[in-house]
């Protein structure tokens, strides 16, 4: 049958173009020329809107089919040992392509096997000595001061000086001792000269409140910032004479005996409940959640607030910085277990008196004191899983815009009684009496100590899916004002399993995942940004973006983009992995243990000579399957792999200890030291809770062994335990759905997987009120961090591999916007924000401060892969923006795409003007040539359809 | 700190650098295309998969001995090309190279563990286009494997089918109002009688 003509008329349009036109196909002439022939002509338009979704169907079909495509591993082997001989033995070495199939067979007699091992022995063995050489330069611990001397000089980074609040002795040595860096630092270049003493402030750039409060009560020492902390540090001391007591023992790293630690916890526990507000504490024992102290975001806003108002005389305001941190030893207490210091809570009142806001502050404060107290309460064995276990909860369904005070993260789902919120942070601030429920729970619930954590029995399930997938429900962050809190922090997150998972959702399973399980940042990072690396020996390049926001007009996008310095995969050091593998009876389907199977051997195919690789496998007791054997063994390697079978329970503790053994054995240094946990998370035997496999993992994080953790499956898969997992144990999570995706981690992003250039990334960004009113980060709901754990080098962040990017995005509304955000509840308040905000604007229009045209600011810290000690570089966002290119305005709506294609998966209250077909539409404009893009977009499409059925 | 430098401090003649970055280049083009490549000759040889992997090696055996700097700047069609031409082959020899796409094969790869009721309406949405595709004429059939299975460009195309761009074109947009036809065409067989 011949297909029937297009009615095109237009003697300038062929009608073949349109399919062009619909496939991106046509130049930008007769694109322009088809576009216009399109504006006046309906019936096209129709045809075009056909031939769309026709070619978007058949390219799903056809790309469901196509990622399970690849050719075998004996072929894949045959050929890439065919390439590596081409290129070392010359073209006369290759036998008649016909004899290839032979040569596959027979893996092992392969006339030139010989040869070719020898020759590529040379030459690996050559690359190898150049890794060795590049990576004893990059991270080899003894040359790590020497480094950080000349990056200091070279750019924009500082070593670390720890804030008053977390400064211990021997940081403060450290500081003193690193007399030349400091310099370095004073001249580092971030700001110019002119303003080095804002850029020395730690803690807040925007305001000088803090700095001014310092200066005034130590003017001698005023020159020097470092000196300022220091002295601020030594006052504080003597303001409270057990605060000396918990430096010291928070400096010796002291860990008490359980019993000792509890009874501490006790004792502050009861103290602090004799200061609540009559509030049961039973109530709120039932969280375990982990997450950010709330004492934390309470000290944040004091500290807003004390500058915000601007009226702290000197002597109070040195008080209140003492009680600020005496909360702050609070935290450090809850986390080391000393005795609480008895001046905290006593000066309270004191500040309490002094005026309306102060009383608000210090109700903040001491809200957040009890908050981070009780949490001692349940050192005890006391189970998560009483019903009607409340913070999480409490904020759960606190009003999007009602309160930005609250900052409601990881909730409680209501779906499941036997769950307290994972991590539910908050706090109370301008009402307390109206809250404080969330500030307490919540803060018992953050300070509740790691190290007890454990012995918590757990037995909460996370809520399942109708597939038996579990997960943890996220619950949207709203918006927060910046007069009250004009600081972010985050741990940056790689992962990209949520977009994998949703995939699996959309392809496989034709339905929409459950809203609250998606992480919109993961969503984001899962494609490829061409972000420019670093141009120096700095780990990060940052670039920051200021863009409209498609679902508010009034509201504006600040992207963060982050990119990490690149490694070729072909300069990556020394490589000590583990095979970490789940053969349990749930990993036999067709897409778990066959496919790790293929994963592996993609990964074995890119194995080298002076690699060593280790299988351990485990089901209902954990065995080593081949012990650390190095690349040149590829046969045994690859053998070994295609022997796993799968069955019985699964013991997960048992296998990750022998797994580390094994690592920690053979442990490379200034090497790749990694295990690679293949699983469906089902842990059904022997160490199952996620709170003891989480604690074991944070031990054997410590060894320096990296984790990649692989999930695969769907149905009875547990997202939460992995992501929890992969969190604690320094580690990135993804997950492997197809062969495709298995081959993106492992060949294309190789490097990347394996290779950790910086752990620890932490996050912050600094508002200034001067230009933004409020603001909301989209996603990272359980990565966020509290201001203080910025500047803590014990507080653990996420890993990021080489050459990964990081993308984040900030909604704002700029100051003169504010009406737009729905009043806050609380009026009787609101008048005076209203003039704080007013104040704040009027303080940075001063001509002292240079930092009109700045609408924030950017730190980001991290680690070396083998460090202790965290580096920090900085980066402004200014009013003036350089033009973008082509590709990078691509890049960036691109992203915002993405972030409004998880909004609408969320179904996000919080984004009222949100709209699939401009979001559609939009993103259908920057998918160029990637193919993860295309696929994206038509899962988009799909998705869309899905949820006009509903 | 890039590999140039490393290795220049080895010391390293020009002609190994060359060695190696062929080498590297030769495995980079491999892991990137192969998926696609054994996906297309799959299709190609009607659900065979033993002669599509065949056929994806030598493809890729053939691209080893060609000189690197006439393939560079156009591999991906060049393979396929190679791909297509080696699939023809096949085809003459062994008289088995057919367009149908329809093989019990292909059904147990693209369906893992999905529940049967759940999907049944989109299955069959999914066996309907899938079908078509399977009916269109040869030529247009292999270009919309190529720019909607494999995403080649129409100009890549082109090189793998050695037609001119604008037929290519054609021939796709042939191809889309057929399909388009056919699946009109079920859905309201009963209404639009008189149209068709």
């Amino acid at each position: 049958m011949q297909p029937k003509k297009s009615e095109i008329t237009d003697p300038n349009i062929e009608a073949w173009e349109l399919t062009a036109y619909a496939l991106n196909e046509l130049d930008a002439e007769s694109r322009a020329r088809l576009e216009k022939h399109l504006e006046s002509n309906p019936e096209s338009r129709a045809e075009l809107k056909e031939i769309e979704s026709i070619a978007s169907a058949i390219q799903r079909q056809l790309s469901t089919v196509a990622p399970s495509m690849a050719l075998d591993p004996a072929r894949t082997k045959n050929l890439l040992d065919t390439m590596s001989l081409e290129s070392s033995q010359g073209r006369d070495a290759i036998g008649d392509p016909h004899a290839s199939k032979a040569s596959s067979v027979d893996r092992t007699s392969t006339p030139s096997r010989t040869g070719w091992t020898f020759s590529r022995a040379a030459v690996t063995a050559l690359c190898a000595l150049a890794a060795t050489v590049l990576i004893a330069l990059m991270v080899a611990p003894e040359s790590l001061h020497g480094l950080r001397k000349q990056i200091g000089m070279s750019g924009p980074m500082e070593s670390h000086v720890a804030v008053a609040s977390e400064s211990d002795f021997a940081t403060k040595q450290e500081s003193k001792s690193n007399a030349s860096v400091t310099v370095d630092e004073k001249a580092q270049p971030a700001f110019g000269p002119g303003t080095s003493g804002a850029t020395d402030e730690t803690e807040n750039r925007y305001s000088s409140t803090l700095g001014g409060v310092t200066a005034e009560a130590s003017p001698a020492e005023g020159a020097n910032p470092k000196d300022q902390e220091i002295l601020l540090e030594d006052l504080i001391r003597d303001n409270g004479s057990e605060g000396q007591r918990s430096l010291d023992l928070a400096a010796g790293e002291v860990t008490a005996e359980g019993d000792a630690l509890e009874e501490g916890l006790k004792q502050k526990d009861s103290e602090l409940r004799a200061k609540s507000f009559g509030v049961n504490p039973p109530d709120i024992t039932s969280n375990d959640s982990i997450g950010v102290p709330s004492d934390e975001y309470v000290r944040e806003g004091m500290k807003g607030r004390f500058e915000v108002g601007g009226t702290v005389n000197g002597d109070l305001g040195m008080n209140g910085k003492a009680v600020l941190e005496n909360e702050t030893k609070l935290a450090t207490l809850a986390e080391t277990a000393t005795p609480i210091p008895s001046s905290g809570p006593a000066a309270l009142p004191a500040l309490t008196l002094n005026s309306k806001r102060n009383e608000l502050a210090a109700g903040g404060a001491s809200g957040g004191g009890r908050g981070g107290l009780p949490g001692g309460g349940i050192g005890g064995p006391v189970p998560d899983m009483l019903p009607g276990g409340g913070g999480g909860r409490t904020n759960a369904i606190a009003p999007p815009f009602g309160n930005a005070d609250v900052r409601a993260i990881r909730g409680y789902s209501p779906g499941s009684v036997g769950r307290s919120g994972t991590s539910a942070e908050g706090r109370t601030s301008y009402d307390y009496a109206e809250t404080s429920v969330d500030g307490r729970s919540d803060g018992k619930a953050q300070a509740f100590p790691d190290e007890l954590r454990a012995n918590v029995p757990s037995l909460r399930m996370p809520p399942t899916t109708p597939s038996g997938d579990r997960f943890d429900e996220l619950i949207e962050s709203p918006f927060t004002e910046v007069a009250s809190a004009p600081l972010s922090t985050f741990s940056i997150d790689v992962d990209t399993a949520s977009y994998t998972k949703l995939r699996q959702y959309l392809v496989e399973n034709h339905s929409l995942p459950t809203p609250g399980s998606l992480r919109i940042e993961e969503l984001i990072n899962y494609f490829d940004y061409d972000y420019q690396g670093p141009a120096d020996n700095s780990p990060f390049a940052a670039h920051l973006r200021l863009t409209d926001c498609p679902w508010n007009k009034d509201h504006q996008l600040v992207r963060v983009a982050i990119q990490a310095k690149k490694v070729d995969t072909e300069n990556r050091p020394a490589s000590n992995l583990v095979f970490l593998i789940d053969v349990s009876g749930s990993m036999a389907a067709a897409n778990k243990l066959p496919l790790v199977k293929r994963t592996l051997s993609l990964l074995a195919s890119q194995v080298r000579e002076n690699d060593r690789v280790a299988i351990v496998v485990y089901a209902g007791a954990a065995g080593c399957v081949l012990p650390s054997t190095p690349g040149s063994k590829k046969d045994a390697i690859l053998a070994s792999i295609q022997e796993l079978q799968s069955g019985g329970s699964t013991n997960g503790g048992q296998g990750i200890e022998l797994a580390y053994r094994i690592a920690k054995d053979n442990f490379v240094p200034g090497g790749i030291n990694r295990v690679i946990l293949c699983t469906d998370g089902d842990f059904n035997v022997g160490v199952t809770g996620t709170d003891q496999l989480v604690t074991m993992m944070q031990e054997n994080a410590k060894s320096n062994v990296f984790l990649t953790c692989l999930g695969y499956g769907i149905g009875n898969y547990n997202d939460s335990m992995m992501e929890q997992i992969s969190d604690k144990g320094n580690g990135t999570y993804a997950m492997v759905d197809n062969e495709l995706e298995a081959r993106r981690i492992m060949i294309e992003q190789l490097s990347g997987t394996l290779m950790t250039v910086a752990k620890d990334v932490k996050i912050q960004v600094e508002f200034n009120p001067a230009r933004v009113a409020s603001y909301r980060l989209l996603g990272y709901e359980n990565r966020r961090l509290a201001t203080a754990d910025f500047d803590n080098d014990r507080k653990d962040a996420g890993e990021i591999g080489a050459g990964h990017r990081v993308t984040a995005l900030y909604e704002i509304v700029s100051v003169g916007k504010e009406g737009v955000i729905p009043a806050n509840v609380e009026l009787r308040y609101g008048a005076e924000k209203q003039e704080n905000v007013k104040d704040g604007a009027a303080k940075d229009a001063d001509p002292v401060s240079s930092h009109t045209d700045e609408w924030l600011y950017l730190k980001i810290r991290s680690k070396q892969p083998e460090a202790t000690e965290s580096t920090k570089q900085e980066f402004v966002l200014r009013d003036k923006q350089q033009a973008l290119l082509a590709r990078e305005q691509m890049d960036l709506d691109w992203a915002v795409s993405v972030a409004e294609f998880g909004l609408l998966l969320r179904q996000s209250p919080l984004a009222p003007g949100i709209d699939w077909n401009r979001m559609l539409s939009r993103a259908q404009e920057c998918i160029g040539n990637d193919p993860y893009r295309r696929e994206c977009w038509s899962m988009m499409q799909q998705a869309k359809q899905l949820s006009d059925r509903k | 700190m890039n590999s140039t430098d490393n290795q220049d401090s080895l010391a390293r003649s020009p002609i190994e650098l060359r060695e190696v970055g062929h080498a590297v280049w030769l495995q980079s083009v491999f892991e990137r295309l192969q998926g696609p490549l054994v996906g297309y000759a799959y299709k190609l040889l009607g659900g065979d998969w033993d002669l599509a992997q065949d056929c994806v090696q030598e493809a890729f055996m053939r691209l080893c001995k060609e000189p690197r700097d006439r393939v560079e700047s156009h591999v991906d069609a060049w393979l396929f090309k190679t791909c297509r031409n080696r699939a023809m082959d096949m085809h003459r020899q062994e008289a088995r190279m057919t367009f149908q796409t329809d093989s019990p094969a292909l059904t147990t790869l693209s369906s893992r563990e999905i529940d049967p009721g759940q999907q049944a309406v989109s299955a069959e949405q999914t066996r309907r286009i899938d079908e078509e595709i399977s009916k269109l004429p040869t030529l247009e059939h292999e270009v919309v494997l190529l720019r909607l299975g494999q995403g080649l460009s129409y100009k890549q195309i082109a090189e793998v089918t050695e037609l001119s761009v604008s037929h290519v074109g054609v021939l796709l947009h042939q191809a889309m109002l057929r399909l388009r036809q056919a699946m009109a065409g079920e859905n309201d067989a009963v209404t639009n009688v008189s149209n068709s």
